[in-house]
């Protein structure tokens, strides 16, 4: 097949591997903090604006990927 | 996407300064001017309405004071008659006792005048009478005077009976 | 897939040589050329994005002039929903993350959420473009915000003390020639983060939606139905996005200017 580049291979490895880590780590996080906010439904409040901080610097690690993907993608 | 633009960080950072300025400038603080006199409407709105529930209550125990007040009062009144006319009552009753009490002393008293009177005309009489026997049966005038003794004697004689 | 990316590209010669356009229709070519003939030293050029931005910028100030200059106490509809975002930004975002003291930055914290906000939303309307989805837009705004944590730390303890203040104290010494270039570094990366997250979130949005697009045309219109639908439910998640990025951006940023103002001991 003409036109297979390992940079593309490489673009769909990384974004895949890269999205591994930060969805198990994302499921955690809200798993916790539900259990969290089932236990105490008074702190629900905190409880989401720490989950969703948490939610936003685990996903970063899967956007840092995703931009050596596009990088690679677009080489 | 990823290279870098000179024009682009340019105008981001021209439009976001400008946004900024004229929001803190024009923007937020009528914003949260409302948003606070609101709250302080609010607050104000719930506070009165809490004041006005406050002397609402404030009114009822008043007026529930000043009802148990009369009753109490006409209670009183009640019992201050009750017990006038006990005492009158007392009063009358005891001074009709009194009135019987002299009218009966007053009774006997006149009986026992009347019957010393009765017994004083008696002895009178009974001297008269019996001097007159005497004076018939001796057939000799007494005196009255000397024969005193003699006539009281015999008047207690009568006494006697 | 070239021209999905094509679309997000903004190189002058990407767009087939006739010029930038917007809602494909204003064509932008003649104000460039006459920006370009008047030699700046640096390069202003308009492109869409750049009208997006200040588009975004305009109907930001616009919505809240007018949220804030209406008669009577009562708000309702488009006026409400505004004091409802004003009121969490200022409550939920600045006075959560930095007390009191942190009036003074309201103006730039809800400045960047509704600059971030109206960019993402502006972004998703047919033939919009969202400037956010663009490195240079988002690396320039998160530069900003470095600028402005370095100069509250510099201002609150002294320019000295922040320095110091970068590493927790309390470690054995030896450590903090470990600790000080660590900490630098995760200073930097915090606008990094910033950034990359912004942009990387809604350049992925707008990419997954092509593609479902495309997969129309690629598998044959027997697909439309299937792909109409993924497409509609991503877009959905989009407006959510929009909201949330935002949100996540200004909270970051207070969070760090909060780290700041109230350094750990």
């Amino acid at each position: 097949m003409e036109g297979i580049n390992l940079a593309h291979l490489g673009s769909g490895l990384a974004i895949g591997l890269g999205a591994l880590g930060p969805g198990v780590g994302v499921g955690l996080l809200v798993g916790k903090a539900l259990e969290g906010m089932a236990r105490q439904p008074e702190m629900a409040g905190k409880l989401q604006v720490a989950m969703f901080i948490g939610i936003a610097i685990a996903e970063s690690i899967a956007l840092y990927s995703f931009v050596i993907a596009i990088l690679l993608f677009t080489k | 996407m990823v290279e870098v633009f000179g024009n682009l960080m340019f105008w981001t950072a021209v439009s976001f300064l400008i946004l900024v300025l004229l929001l803190g400038r024009y923007g937020f603080k009528p914003l949260a001017e409302i948003l606070a006199s609101r709250e302080r409407k609010i607050r104000e709105s719930l506070e009165g309405a809490e004041n006005a529930r406050l002397e609402a209550e404030r009114l009822l125990r008043e007026y529930e004071e000043k009802l148990a007040e009369a009753r109490a009062e006409a209670q009183k009144f009640i019992a201050e008659g009750k017990s006038l006319g006990e005492n009158l009552r007392a009063e009358i009753m005891q001074k009709s006792e009194e009135e019987a009490k002299r009218m009966i002393a007053k009774a006997e008293e006149q009986i026992n005048r009347d019957v010393d009177q009765a017994i004083k005309e008696l002895r009178a009489e009974v001297a008269t009478l019996s001097i007159d026997l005497a004076s018939k049966v001796i057939e000799k005038e007494l005196n009255q005077n000397t024969h005193e003794e003699l006539i009281d004697k015999y008047l207690s004689e009568v006494g006697r009976f | 897939m070239q021209q999905i990316f094509n679309e997000f590209n903004l190189r002058p010669e990407s767009q087939g040589g006739h010029g930038e356009r917007i809602f494909e229709v204003i064509n932008l070519e003649p104000i460039n050329h006459f920006i370009r003939s008047l030699h700046l030293p640096i390069d202003v050029t308009i492109n869409k994005a750049v009208v997006m931005m200040w588009l975004s910028a305009i109907v930001a100030f616009a919505l809240i002039y007018y949220a804030g200059h209406g008669r009577g106490l009562v708000a309702r509809g488009l006026k409400n929903a505004m004091e409802a975002i004003f009121q969490f930004v200022k409550l939920d975002i600045v006075e959560e993350q930095l007390g009191h003291a942190g009036q003074s930055y309201l103006p730039f914290v809800g400045g960047l959420f509704f600059f971030i906000l109206f960019n993402n939303l502006l972004g998703l309307i047919p033939a919009g473009f969202s400037a956010g989805s663009n490195l240079s837009v988002t690396a320039t705004l998160a530069g900003m915000v470095l600028i402005v944590i370095i100069y509250t730390g510099i201002k609150n303890q002294g320019p000295l003390r922040y320095w110091v203040n970068l590493a927790p104290g309390g470690l054995p010494k030896p450590l903090y020639v470990l600790m000080y270039p660590i900490e630098f570094i995760s200073l930097l990366s915090k606008p990094f983060s910033l950034a990359v997250r912004l942009f990387a979130n809604l350049l992925a949005g707008h990419i997954v939606i092509f593609s479902m697009l495309t997969l129309m045309f690629l598998f044959g219109l027997w697909l439309a139905p299937v792909s109409l639908a993924v497409a509609t439910a991503i877009y959905a998640f989009e407006i959510f996005v929009a909201f949330m990025q935002a949100y996540i951006f200004t909270i970051l940023t207070s969070v760090y200017l909060g780290q700041a103002l109230h350094p750990e001991h």
